[in-house]
C-alpha cells in the first residue's frame, strides 16, 4: 500500500527513463523534462564545440560542411532521444544550434545567434535534381525536420541541409527572421509542410507531388502550390497582410484554385471578406473546391461583411459536410482596405435576404459548430447565420453553439405552435425572414 | 513423413535451468527459453548454470511472470497475431507491476520484454500534460515556478 505513494518511475535507472522517452514523439518526449529533476537531467545537452571556420569564402563553405557533418554524426544512431548543443563559428558570427533528436528519424534544430545582427534576407531552397547532394549518409535517412530561428548567417547551412534530406517527409519552418522565400521543387517525398510565424516571408513555391498536408500561419504572402495532386489538408491562417496595396486578388484566387483535391480547409475569415470587398463573387469563379468536406472559418470577430463573405464562399463548396465557425478575440483584427477595382462586381452591402437567396443549397452539410460566440438575445449575426444554414441545408444532423465560457447550446427547429416545454431552458428567436413555419431555439445542454 | 522421422528419434532431454528469486522461490526454465535473457545466456556459456541461479533483485511473483513470458516467446509455431494479443494481456497490469517487469527485464537483459513494458509506459504518458503524468505516477518533485520557467525556456518549441 505504501508503495502507491512512492515515486517509482523517477527512481528508475536513467537508461530506462530514456527508453520510455524513446516511445514518445519528440515534442512530448522533451516535455517530460518538466516532470522532475531526474527527467530533466535526461535532456541536459551534450556540448559539441569544435567548429572553427575562420574567415573567407572557403571557410564559409567549410563551416557549412562541418556543420552538416556534425548533424550527420548526431543522427548516426536513433536509439535514444537526446539534445546536443553544437556551436559553430561562421565567418559572419557565432551560432549555437540546439539539436534535439528523436528516435523516429526526427530532428529539431533551434538556432541561436550570438549577436543581434542587421537583418539579412535570404531564401531557403529545397530542390531535387538541380544540385548534387553532398554525400553525407545519415542526412538522407531523416524523415522529420523542424527548423527554428534560422537567420541570415545560417542560410547556407539550412539550405544545404534541406537539399541533402532526400527522404524528408515532414518539414516545419518556424520563426525564421529574414527568411524571404521558400522554394521546394521536384519533390516526391514530402508529405507535410508547415510554415509558421516567418514574418519576412514573401514567396512560397511548392511543387511536391506527394504533399498531403500544408499549414501556413503568418502574414498573407504569395503562395504557389504546384502539382498538389494529393494535397487534402490545408490551413491558411493569415494573421494579416503586409500592406493593403500588396493585396492581389488574382494570386489568392490562384492559390485557392490549386486546392482542388483538398478535403479539409481552415481559412481566415478576413481573407474571404477582402476577396468579396474586392468584388469577387465565388459562385462565378471557374473553379470549385470539389472535394472539400470540412471547412473551418476563423477570425477575431463576426460582422455583417464577414458573414456575407462566408455565405458567398459556401457556393464553391458543393459537397461540404462539416462547418466550423470560430471566433477567437485574441487574434489580430484585420480591417478592410478600400478597393478601387472590382473582380466581378461589388456586392458586400446587399441586404441579408438577398445574400441568403444567393446561397445555393448545401446538400451535404450535416454538422455545424459555432465556437466562441457570445449568446445574447440580440445577437443578430449568430441568429441570421443559423437561419441561413437551417434554410439551406437538407440533411443537417447537428448544429451547436459554444460560447467563450465553454457553455454549449444545441440549435433545434421548434414549431411556432409547439408549447414551451418547461424542462427546456431555451431562448427563442424569430427568424428575420418570415413567413416560416418554424423558428429555432438554443437548447441548454 | 517428418512426423514419423521425429517420433523415431529418442526424445531429447530438455535441458532445464533453475532460477531462485529474492524471496527464495525456485523456478525451472528450459534452457532454450532462458537464452532470451542475455544475462542468463552469459551464465550458461560460462557454465555457471548448473546450480540454481540466485536473482536477488527479482521477487517470486515477478520472476514467475518473467518465466511465463520467456516460455511463451520460446514456443514454436505461435503466429505473430496471437502472440501480440498474448503480450497485450500480459502487460495489462498495474503500473507498479509494469515497473517491476521493466526492472527485471533490464537486469536479465530481455529486450523483447523491456521494450514491451517500456512501450506501455510510454503509451500511458502520451497525450498527457506534465501535471497529469505527475499525478499518475506520484511524482512529487515539482519544480519551483522559476525552475519550471527555466525548463520551458530551454526548449520553448516543445511547450508551444
Amino acid at each position: 500500500m505504501a508503495q502507491e505513494h512512492v515515486d517509482l518511475i523517477s527512481n528508475m535507472p536513467q537508461d530506462i527513463l530514456q527508453r520510455i522517452n524513446s516511445f514518445l514523439p519528440l515534442k512530448e518526449a522533451v516535455r517530460t523534462s518538466l516532470l522532475s529533476t531526474q527527467w530533466r537531467s535526461l535532456w541536459s545537452p551534450t556540448m559539441v564545440n569544435h567548429f572553427n571556420a575562420g574567415d573567407g569564402l572557403i571557410a564559409a563553405v567549410d563551416a557549412v560542411e562541418d556543420s552538416l557533418e556534425a548533424v550527420s554524426a548526431l543522427l548516426g544512431s536513433y536509439k535514444s532521444p537526446e539534445i546536443r548543443k553544437l556551436c559553430f563559428q561562421f565567418p559572419m558570427g557565432d551560432v549555437t544550434v540546439l539539436a534535439t533528436k528523436g528516435v523516429d528519424k526526427e530532428l529539431h534544430l533551434n538556432f541561436f545567434h550570438s549577436k543581434k545582427e542587421d537583418k539579412s534576407y535570404y531564401q531557403m531552397k529545397m530542390a531535387f535534381g538541380n544540385t548534387t547532394p553532398i554525400n553525407i549518409a545519415n542526412l538522407s535517412t531523416l524523415r522529420i525536420l523542424h527548423l527554428r530561428s534560422v537567420a541570415g548567417v545560417t542560410e547556407d547551412f539550412a539550405s544545404s541541409l534541406l537539399t541533402n534530406c532526400l527522404h524528408l517527409q515532414s518539414l516545419k519552418i518556424e520563426k525564421c527572421e529574414g527568411l524571404k522565400g521558400i522554394g521546394i521543387e521536384k519533390n516526391e517525398s514530402l508529405r507535410s509542410l508547415m510554415i509558421v510565424d516567418c514574418m519576412d516571408i514573401e514567396n512560397v513555391t511548392v511543387s511536391a507531388t506527394g504533399l498531403r498536408s500544408f499549414v501556413y500561419k503568418g502574414l498573407l504572402t504569395q503562395i504557389h502550390m504546384k502539382n498538389a495532386l494529393k494535397l487534402v489538408d490545408v490551413v491558411l491562417d493569415f494573421e494579416g497582410a503586409f500592406g493593403y496595396s500588396d493585396f492581389d486578388c488574382e494570386e489568392v484566387l490562384s492559390l485557392l484554385s490549386s486546392l482542388k483535391e483538398v478535403e479539409t480547409l481552415a481559412i481566415s475569415g478576413w481573407l474571404l471578406e477582402w476577396l468579396c470587398s474586392a468584388g469577387v463573387i465565388f459562385g462565378r469563379l471557374e473553379f470549385q473546391l470539389q472535394k472539400l468536406k470540412q471547412l473551418r472559418w476563423i477570425d477575431s470577430l463576426m460582422d455583417n461583411a464577414k458573414r456575407d463573405s462566408l455565405a458567398c464562399f459556401l457556393n464553391i463548396c458543393p459537397i461540404l459536410e462539416t462547418l466550423f465557425i470560430t471566433i477567437d478575440p485574441s487574434r489580430r483584427k484585420v480591417s478592410i482596405p478600400y478597393f478601387h477595382q472590382h473582380w466581378h462586381e461589388p456586392h458586400l452591402w446587399m441586404d441579408f435576404p438577398t445574400v441568403k437567396s444567393n446561397v445555393s443549397l448545401l446538400k451535404h452539410l450535416m454538422l455545424v459548430k459555432f465556437l466562441g460566440f457570445t449568446i445574447i438575445e440580440e445577437d443578430g449575426l449568430l441568429s441570421s447565420l443559423v437561419d441561413l444554414l437551417l434554410e439551406k441545408t437538407i440533411v443537417l444532423k447537428s448544429m451547436t453553439v459554444k460560447s467563450h465560457e465553454n457553455i454549449s447550446w444545441g440549435v433545434m427547429k421548434v414549431s411556432n405552435k409547439l408549447p414551451t416545454h418547461k424542462w427546456w431552458n431555451y431562448r427563442r428567436w424569430t427568424a428575420n425572414s418570415l413567413p416560416r413555419n418554424f423558428c429555432f431555439a438554443l437548447i441548454d445542454r | 513423413m517428418s512426423s514419423s522421422s521425429s517420433s523415431s528419434l529418442p526424445p531429447c532431454p530438455k535441458k532445464m535451468i533453475t532460477l531462485k528469486s529474492s524471496d527464495g522461490e525456485t523456478f525451472q526454465i528450459e534452457e532454450t527459453a532462458a537464452l532470451q535473457s542475455k544475462t542468463l545466456e552469459n551464465m550458461i556459456d560460462e557454465n555457471c548454470a548448473s546450480t540454481p541461479i540466485p536473482l536477488r533483485s527479482i521477487n517470486g511473483k515477478i520472476l514467475a511472470k518473467v518465466v511465463e513470458f520467456c516460455n511463451k516467446h520460446a514456443e514454436v509455431g505461435v503466429d505473430a497475431e496471437s502472440l501480440h494479443a498474448w503480450d497485450a494481456e500480459f502487460v495489462n497490469v498495474e503500473y507498479t507491476t509494469l515497473f517491476d517487469y521493466i526492472l527485471a527485464a533490464n537486469f536479465l537483459e530481455i529486450p523483447t520484454l523491456l521494450d514491451l513494458a517500456s512501450g506501455v509506459v510510454g503509451d500511458m504518458i502520451k497525450g498527457k500534460t506534465p501535471d497529469e503524468i505527475r499525478k499518475m505516477f506520484n511524482i512529487n518533485d515539482a519544480f519551483s515556478p522559476e525552475e519550471e520557467e527555466e525548463v520551458r525556456r530551454a526548449n520553448q518549441w516543445a511547450f508551444e
